[in-house]
């Protein structure tokens, strides 16, 4: 069978996922006192939520840019 | 009835469980033929295939070991969501192109995929036999980890050489009726198992009053490096982790088999979509079991960081009749959890000593081509075998093989490269990909061996893969290594 999409041809994907992953990690976050947002610290939140978006893409990249001709 | 009878009565009812499953896959199975036996007759749909991958991938430190972490390192260990998150994203990179090959060639191993790809069988050898010799360590960690964990959450009722084995008994019994077709329906009970004690446990935390916020502000008030921006160090390690597992996670031999055994790609295109959630639904609740143990267990001297879940689990169960069964549930999930890894890690290993080491040799003695029947009847042999062997290891007193099983990730990570860029870059070469991985593993092991295991807060292995890969492109570029 033979791949008529494959997410490697998307680089953009690659691309955002490094990003989001690059801004998951909180070295961009000052050293003072955190807040406390939805219970948890805020630079914690943040990395949940870039995560997430990682997640979406993830799993979108799975449903609609890989199609090897199998429904 | 007291905690830890319940215990056993619980385990007592899921191993019937259990071996109903077993005898149901013997009966489904079509022929004694390695695609049958080993890939369950390629025929894993989605939500079988999505369980299985579910089960396989969490094992039982997820939910022992985890806790833990988030209990010595604090918030930080939020990066454990993500690092199981990037574990999917490689699929998303090999598992399109392996797929692909897969059904046009009808692999059952990862070496059929490296026969096919590199046709060197020295590299197909030591790429295998690293693969083997990790996989093998961490059955040992999951068998280790039964004991453990059923001696510590019955209370003692079960002791831990009882404990490791009845499990191991369990495993083999519907492992060698029903193949991955029985370990890929044990999965999807386990796996169900194992999601309805989590949510269970968190809903039973939030119902008790325990606020996550009250956790966050009491850590921030009294072990505030717990709660800050992570130091440079700890944030190089965040990144690091999320490669060193991302890339070793993906290429488990029992991971690649399972996108061998999908019925469809289909089937697989849906699988991950959901697996990309599931960091989410099991490793976020359980770093947040980790955080609230934080002020509940801080008076507890002494506490060691892998008893965090189980002292958490007993003092939840006396509080009320709900908490009593939630952390039942949660006991026997947290079970269930080690022996989904555990059985799937077993059939891939023997599945590859049988006809990946075993199979050539009778096949070069003969003449001829061993029939599949004979094959997977060897690999049953080499299933109860390896279990002799490492039941005789977890059981021995006082032989430590800890430091040993730190080397899992550092050797697996060394197979990635092969696999990634075997499949995205037609230019390397078979030569430069096995002179990377000797290289790779030579570092990875010499630096963790000799206590140096990261430097600068990135992980041996990781450093390892970075020169095997930067060998096997250098190689592949340089004529004169090109087959």
């Amino acid at each position: 069978m033979k791949l008529r999409r494959d997410p490697l041809s998307h680089p953009w994907l690659f691309v955002a996922i490094a990003a989001l992953y690059a801004l998951s990690i909180p070295w961009w976050f000052g050293k003072d006192r955190p807040s406390i947002v939805f219970g948890l610290p805020s630079w914690a939140v943040v990395s949940l939520v870039c995560t997430f978006a990682v997640s979406c893409l993830v799993s979108f990249a799975a449903r609609r840019l890989w199609d090897d001709g199998s429904d | 009835m007291g905690f830890g009878n319940a215990v056993v009565a619980a385990l007592a009812a899921y191993i019937a469980v259990l071996a109903v499953l077993g005898i149901r896959a013997r009966a489904a199975r079509a022929s004694e033929s390695l695609a049958d036996f080993y890939l369950a007759g390629r025929g894993l749909g989605g939500v079988v295939l999505l369980f299985t991958l579910y089960a396989t991938q969490y094992s039982g430190n997820t939910l022992v070991g985890y806790p833990g972490e988030a209990y010595r390192v604090g918030f930080p260990w939020v990066m454990s969501v993500g690092f199981m998150l990037a574990i999917v994203v490689v699929y998303l990179v090999i598992a399109p192109r392996l797929r692909a090959a897969s059904e046009r060639h009808r692999f059952v191993t990862p070496a059929d995929w490296l026969d096919h790809r590199f046709g060197h069988p020295g590299l197909t050898r030591v790429t295998n036999l690293l693969m083997a010799a990790a996989i093998a360590n961490y059955l040992l960690a999951q068998l280790m980890a039964m004991g453990h964990v059923v001696a510590g959450l019955s209370d003692g009722a079960i002791p831990y050489a009882a404990g490791v084995l009845v499990l191991t008994a369990a495993i083999l019994g519907y492992e060698l009726l029903g193949g991955l077709r029985a370990v890929a329906w044990t999965d999807c009970l386990q796996g169900i198992l194992l999601a309805i004690g989590l949510f269970g446990l968190l809903a039973a935390t939030v119902f008790s009053g325990e606020s996550i916020g009250a956790a966050t502000a009491w850590v921030l008030d009294n072990q505030p490096g717990k709660a800050f921006r992570p130091d440079a160090a700890t944030r190089a390690t965040w990144a690091s982790t999320l490669l060193l597992i991302g890339f070793s996670g993906a290429v488990y031999p029992q991971a690649i088999q399972r996108i061998f055994a999908a019925r469809s790609g289909a089937s697989l295109r849906k699988a991950l979509s959901v697996l990309a959630f599931l960091p989410f639904l099991t490793t976020l609740p359980v770093f947040l079991v980790g955080i609230l143990a934080l002020p509940r267990l801080s008076g507890l001297t002494g506490i060691a960081a892998d008893q965090v879940l189980p002292a958490l689990l007993r003092g939840w169960a006396s509080e009320s009749e709900w908490m009593f069964w939630m952390s039942i549930l949660t006991v026997v999930g947290v079970v269930a959890a080690i022996m989904s890894t555990a059985d799937s890690v077993l059939l891939t290993l023997s599945s590859m000593l049988a006809k990946d080491f075993v199979a050539p040799i009778l096949r070069r003695r003969s003449g001829a081509a061993v029939q599949e029947a004979r094959i997977t009847r060897i690999g049953k042999g080499f299933s109860l075998a390896i279990m002799g062997v490492l039941v005789a290891i977890a059981l021995t007193p006082r032989i430590s093989l800890w430091g040993l099983l730190e080397l899992k990730m550092e050797l697996l990570v060394q197979a990635a490269p092969v696999f990634v860029l075997g499949l995205t870059w037609p230019r390397l070469s078979a030569r430069a990909a096995l002179a990377g991985v000797v290289a790779g593993t030579l570092l990875a092991a010499g630096l963790t061996l000799a206590g140096f295991g990261k430097v600068g807060g990135i992980h041996a292995g990781l450093l390892g893969a970075l020169l095997n890969a930067a060998v096997a492109v250098g190689g592949s570029l340089d004529r004169r290594s090109t087959n």
